[in-house]
């Protein structure tokens, strides 16, 4: 899923990554969930899973779901 | 000034007095405060993953960009001091993950140290000092969601899955702005996935752990600064540096209040995966002049204490010094010696003809000399009685040796002990 793509549910969780202004932010069952981008490595990185980082908010977002921190 | 040594290496009251202190700082609260000394540090922790207000607001203060590792220099560093107010004989410990030697970790999480795996009901720590049994409670204010009390670890800890490759890739990395992720995404964090539990999360520092791990961390890096010495490249107009990250930026909460006053950073209910609660009436209060900076903190020796894996610097401007100067001395002893006896300096007289006239008696007591030094040319020069000139050299090298607790002049290099000096050449031989 790109980061523009249309909503997807994982595991029972619906993804969605909407541009709030003009950027992308990540939403788990509506909820906005805080990311960070690093420009220097183009990374996404959240302090809900604080010691991971993830090449997208998509990635982002089933890795807060598969380790049950949303 | 502490001295930081491999866990591995702690005797078994070295590792009694660091359990203890850190038990002292779990059971402390001090007067006005509303956590322990120890679950301010982690508190402290928490919030600087996101600062509310304030030129920082809205970013990590201690993750994801330069100040990483100044941040946690100066962190580990306040941990370490806490703990001498309590044992001025304790330092922080590091634990040494990237050696690659299983005995390395075993040894951290041992029983008599700080306790094994997660074998418990969630993950719980169920054996050492720091399980529920004997103290050891996770505040309540600083338990992520769904976890209970206890402190937890991954049920297993197997060495042989730790990133001591990736660690040692990056003491290769040319330049802080590319080290410094590297360290932290490709080992460090993998450190902290690796024991699980509390360390996976925010709230961290709840496992005693964190604090070797940093400490190995912190080693890293004054490794690397040995290899790339200099400030100026700590950071590059290129780095992800919000405010706190650049070299002169106020670090919080060692900001000098900066923050503080109404707008102080801390937790924002519901935004993080922590209680719902908000954490700032748990942060502890910092001084107006309490102010660090990344700049204030690049030298790790004089922000606290060294590590037994550093270079013996002065030791060896030191050893180099007294070798050159006692290798000049005897070299000049020598040749001072040797040169009115040299068969080239017979021939220059003779050449000058100067056996006629002075020169003739000169030769002649020249001889003489020869004669009743014989000893200078067969013997062992050393031992030649009222020679005070070599006595001296032979004792300050050994007083010195004494004091580095080591030879420092190779065999070959030493002044002639017991060598000769060879008949009519001054040369000396074996």
């Amino acid at each position: 899923m790109s980061e523009q793509a249309p909503e997807q549910v994982y595991k029972g969780r619906k993804i969605a990554v909407r541009p709030v202004r003009d950027s992308p932010q990540l939403f788990i069952d509506g909820r906005l969930i805080h990311t960070y981008f690093r420009p220097d490595s183009r990374v996404y990185v959240t302090n809900h899973l604080p010691y991971r980082t993830h090449g997208s908010l998509a990635e982002l977002a089933k890795a807060l779901i598969d380790n049950k921190r949303v | 000034m502490g001295y930081r040594k491999n866990a591995s290496t702690l005797s078994a009251t070295e590792k009694a007095n660091f359990v203890a202190a850190v038990h002292d700082l779990k059971n402390t609260t001090l007067q006005g405060h509303a956590l322990s000394m120890y679950d301010e540090f982690v508190a402290e922790h928490l919030s600087v993953c996101y600062i509310a207000y304030g030129p920082a607001a809205g970013t990590n203060g201690a993750h994801g960009g330069p100040a990483f590792c100044p941040w946690h220099r100066e962190f580990i560093c306040r941990f370490e001091k806490a703990l001498q107010s309590f044992d001025p004989s304790v330092s922080l410990p590091y634990w040494n993950w990237n050696s690659g030697n299983a005995p390395d970790t075993a040894a951290v999480f041992a029983d008599d140290f700080l306790g094994g795996a997660g074998t418990g009901p969630g993950g719980a720590v169920q054996t050492g000092p720091f399980t529920v049994a004997n103290g050891w409670k996770i505040h309540t204010a600083l338990t992520p969601k769904g976890m209970g009390n206890a402190l937890t670890r991954n049920p297993t800890l197997d060495p042989s899955t730790l990133p001591a490759t990736a660690a040692n890739n990056a003491l290769n990395d040319t330049n802080y702005n590319i080290f410094q992720p590297d360290l932290e995404d490709n080992s460090h964090n993998e450190v902290h996935v690796w024991v699980g539990g509390n360390m996976d999360y925010m709230t961290s520092p709840n496992d005693p752990v964190f604090f070797l791990h940093h400490a190995n961390v912190d080693r890293l890096w004054a490794v690397w600064q040995e290899k790339y010495p200099g400030a100026a490249n700590y950071d590059t107009p290129t780095a992800y540096g919000p405010y706190g990250h650049k070299i002169d930026d106020r670090m919080w909460p060692w900001d000098g209040g900066l923050n503080n006053g109404g707008s102080s950073p801390g937790w924002i209910t519901g935004m993080m995966d922590c209680p719902d609660e908000d954490i700032r009436p748990y942060l502890p209060t910092f001084g107006a002049m309490d102010i660090v900076t990344p700049r204030m903190v690049v030298d790790h020796a004089a922000t606290c204490g060294r590590y037994d894996t550093d270079p013996p610097k002065l030791k060896d401007i030191i050893k180099s010094e007294t070798k050159e100067i006692i290798k000049l001395e005897t070299k000049e002893f020598i040749k001072a010696e040797s040169k009115d006896f040299s068969k080239a300096e017979v021939k220059e007289l003779k050449e000058k003809d100067l056996f006629d006239g002075p020169g003739k008696n000169w030769f002649k007591e020249f001889k003489e000399l020869k004669e009743k030094d014989k000893d200078i040319f067969e013997g062992p020069i050393w031992q030649r009685p009222g020679d005070s000139t070599l006595g001296d050299l032979a004792q300050r090298i050994t007083v010195i040796e004494a004091q580095l607790g080591h030879a420092f002049i190779a065999a070959e290099e030493r002044p002639p002990v017991g060598r000769r000096i060879t008949k009519g050449t001054g040369e000396k031989v074996e």
